[in-house]
């Protein structure tokens, strides 16, 4: 398993790991029932502590993205289409919602944010 | 141990060649009769001897000088070995070419020079009293050493037990008094007993050695 | 299993100097940041665990061993990295290492030479004539060629050049790879164990301010921004403000407390980041000494 962890980020590594990983669950290139690397391995090979390992791991364990089974280590765990909708839908509002607050202390309307939105959407469609 | 005694002799061993071969540089010199200073009768006497004896005891001087500098005790302390060892390595060492020096200079001196009769006594007690400098140089450098970390009233409680320890070895100097028979066994005893102080300073320098507080010298 | 480093009521004293009442303790499998200024007592907390010193009172634990320089067991243990690089001056890097290899039972010469390539030193030079890096690489592959069970190390990376310092990074993550080794790392720059480290430890004149998980600590330190008109406000957890006319700036070290008063006192727009282990040392050190106004 390869991820990017970078230093110069504002995310922090334990979040950057959280995400990756997330991600490589959700878009299935982690298949149900695929292996993980063990904390101390992971640690060891991107050069992060155990600790930082050990607290993302336990944070997709508990968003149910990851399991362990004792003394095997971790596994991905198998996710159902609407589980992955929900998350993503999650994650979106996450990360509009202090963009649309902040949109609307620096004075745009809610009506010109939408427009704006739709705009985008369509752009990206095309 | 013996590890540590042998990586120090490896360590000087061009130094100790020379210790080695200065005392046979005397012999030959006194042979032969070379003669370094002539006119005076003293010089020409003993200028190997001095010049030899001066000699060896400069190479001497390097070594410890050298171990000293080189935190050779602190090196070792951090090694998986007990202090006692290190301690013992050490005294090893410092008296090993001491007493090489000493034998061999007195051998050849009454071998070659005036006096015939080999008197051994005499070489133990000129042994002591180099193993009482030894030691005396040893307890400086171990109390000077626990001098630099302590805290002032462990300062105190050191003097205080170096100062008895001094009482003490004074009062073997009573022995003297009592030694009319001892004076039979060895001509002239009193001499020999600086072997023995020398042994039991020597002993007290090891103590020091494990009992310091700090091996960062 | 012992922990790997026990300090129990542990104190050193100089005259004008006083190191502890050190208590606390290192599991195996960690790695622990020992974070200072210079003069703090780092070096001496080292020279005491090594047994280079002998405390006044307490006493240390080395798995479960007091570290008596009498006895070799504890001392077998331990690979240490300390300020001074003592070696026997006038032989040559291998012969040093050779003389050092007899001690250990457990050292092995194929990984002295993995470690002599990795870090780029040449094992026939004679010490003396070695640069102050080279010392430092030649102390640490002495440390870590009898596979140590815990790693001290004061202030390592001195004098070495980046590319050796990540090589040498390189190697303490594969140590703590096994989840019995164990790594006390003292340092007064930060950024070279940000990333190592599992615990941190702060030494100022020596007490120890605060050991806590990393990761805790990232998590509670905040720099908050936010406005408001009453400017008498009294948060918890606050260590640093900044206030020009109604806009604030703080740092606090309980994000979790703060943000709810700031909740409670009904203060919205509120954007925060997080404070890097350097300023967060920094912080903690001074003793928050630093609540200033603009």
């Amino acid at each position: 398993m390869i991820l990017n962890l970078t230093d110069l980020s504002d995310e922090p590594l334990q979040s950057q790991i959280i995400r990756q990983v997330r991600a490589k669950v959700l878009s299935g290139s982690l298949k149900a029932g695929d292996s993980l690397p063990s904390i101390r391995k992971l640690a060891s090979s991107q050069k992060i502590s155990v600790i930082t390992v050990q607290r993302a791991y336990e944070a997709l364990e508990r968003e149910g993205l990851i399991h362990s089974r004792r003394g095997k280590g971790f596994f991905a765990s198998g996710i159902n289409s609407d589980t992955k909708k929900e998350m993503a839908e999650l994650r979106i509002q996450e990360k509009i919602e202090p963009i649309i607050k902040n949109a609307l202390a620096e004075g745009m309307s809610i009506k010109e944010i939408e427009t704006l939105v739709k705009e985008l959407l369509k752009s990206i469609e095309g | 141990m013996w590890n540590l005694f042998k990586a120090e002799v490896s360590y000087n061993k061009w130094y100790l060649f020379m210790i080695l071969a200065m005392p046979l540089l005397f012999a030959f010199g006194m042979q032969y009769g070379f003669k370094l200073i002539t006119g005076v009768d003293f010089f020409e006497k003993y200028a190997w001897s001095i010049l030899v004896g001066l000699g060896s005891y400069m190479f001497i001087f390097i070594m410890w000088q050298m171990r000293h500098s080189e935190r050779r005790n602190m090196q070792h302390a951090l090694l998986p070995i007990p202090i006692v060892d290190i301690a013992l390595a050490r005294m090893v060492f410092g008296v090993l070419p001491f007493a090489y020096v000493l034998v061999v200079l007195s051998i050849t001196h009454q071998l070659l020079g005036e006096i015939i009769e080999v008197q051994l006594y005499r070489i133990f007690a000129q042994l002591g009293l180099l193993f009482c400098g030894l030691a005396f140089i040893q307890l400086m450098m171990d109390i000077w050493s626990l001098k630099t970390n302590m805290n002032e009233k462990n300062w105190f409680l050191i003097i205080g037990s170096i100062g008895c320890l001094i009482v003490f070895i004074s009062m073997f100097a009573v022995f003297e008094i009592l030694i009319p028979a001892y004076r039979q066994l060895f001509r002239e005893g009193e001499e020999w007993m600086f072997f023995l102080w020398g042994l039991i300073l020597l002993t007290a320098s090891n103590f020091v050695f494990v009992k310091r507080s700090t091996f960062l010298q | 299993m012992e922990d790997a480093i026990q300090f129990e009521k542990m104190i050193k004293e100089f005259s004008g100097f006083k190191l502890g009442p050190l208590n606390f303790t290192l599991e195996p499998g960690k790695v622990l940041g020992y974070i200072g200024p210079n003069g703090s007592g780092k070096t001496t907390t080292m020279q005491c665990l090594t047994g280079l010193l002998r405390p006044e009172s307490g006493y240390v634990k080395i798995f479960g061993e007091v570290n008596d320089p009498n006895e070799t067991g504890w001392k077998s243990k331990i690979g240490y990295v300390g300020d001074k690089h003592v070696f026997y001056e006038n032989w040559s890097c291998a012969r040093n290492l050779k003389f050092v290899s007899q001690f250990y039972p457990s050292w092995s010469d194929k990984r002295a030479e993995d470690l002599i390539k990795r870090f780029d030193l040449d094992a026939n030079k004679e010490v003396a004539k070695l640069s102050k890096g080279n010392r430092a690489k030649l102390s640490l592959i002495q440390a870590l060629a009898h596979d140590p069970q815990l790693l001290i190390l004061d202030e390592p990376m001195d004098g070495l050049d980046p590319v050796i310092r990540s090589e040498f990074t390189n190697v303490l993550f594969e140590v703590i790879e096994n989840e019995e080794r164990a790594i006390f790392y003292s340092t007064h720059i930060t950024s070279e164990i940000g990333r190592l480290c599992d615990e941190l430890a702060f030494l100022d004149n020596g007490s120890l301010k605060l050991k806590t998980e990393k990761e805790t600590l990232l998590e509670k330190w905040r720099t908050i921004s936010f406005q408001s008109t009453n400017h008498d406000l009294k948060l918890p957890g606050v260590v640093e403000q900044k206030v020009s006319g109604n806009e604030f700036i703080i740092k606090t070290q309980d994000f979790e407390s703060t943000l709810t008063a700031l909740r409670e006192l009904s203060i919205s727009d509120i954007t925060e980041t997080r404070l890097s282990i350097e300023d967060i040392a920094i912080h903690i050190l001074k003793g928050g000494r630093n609540v200033e106004s603009l």
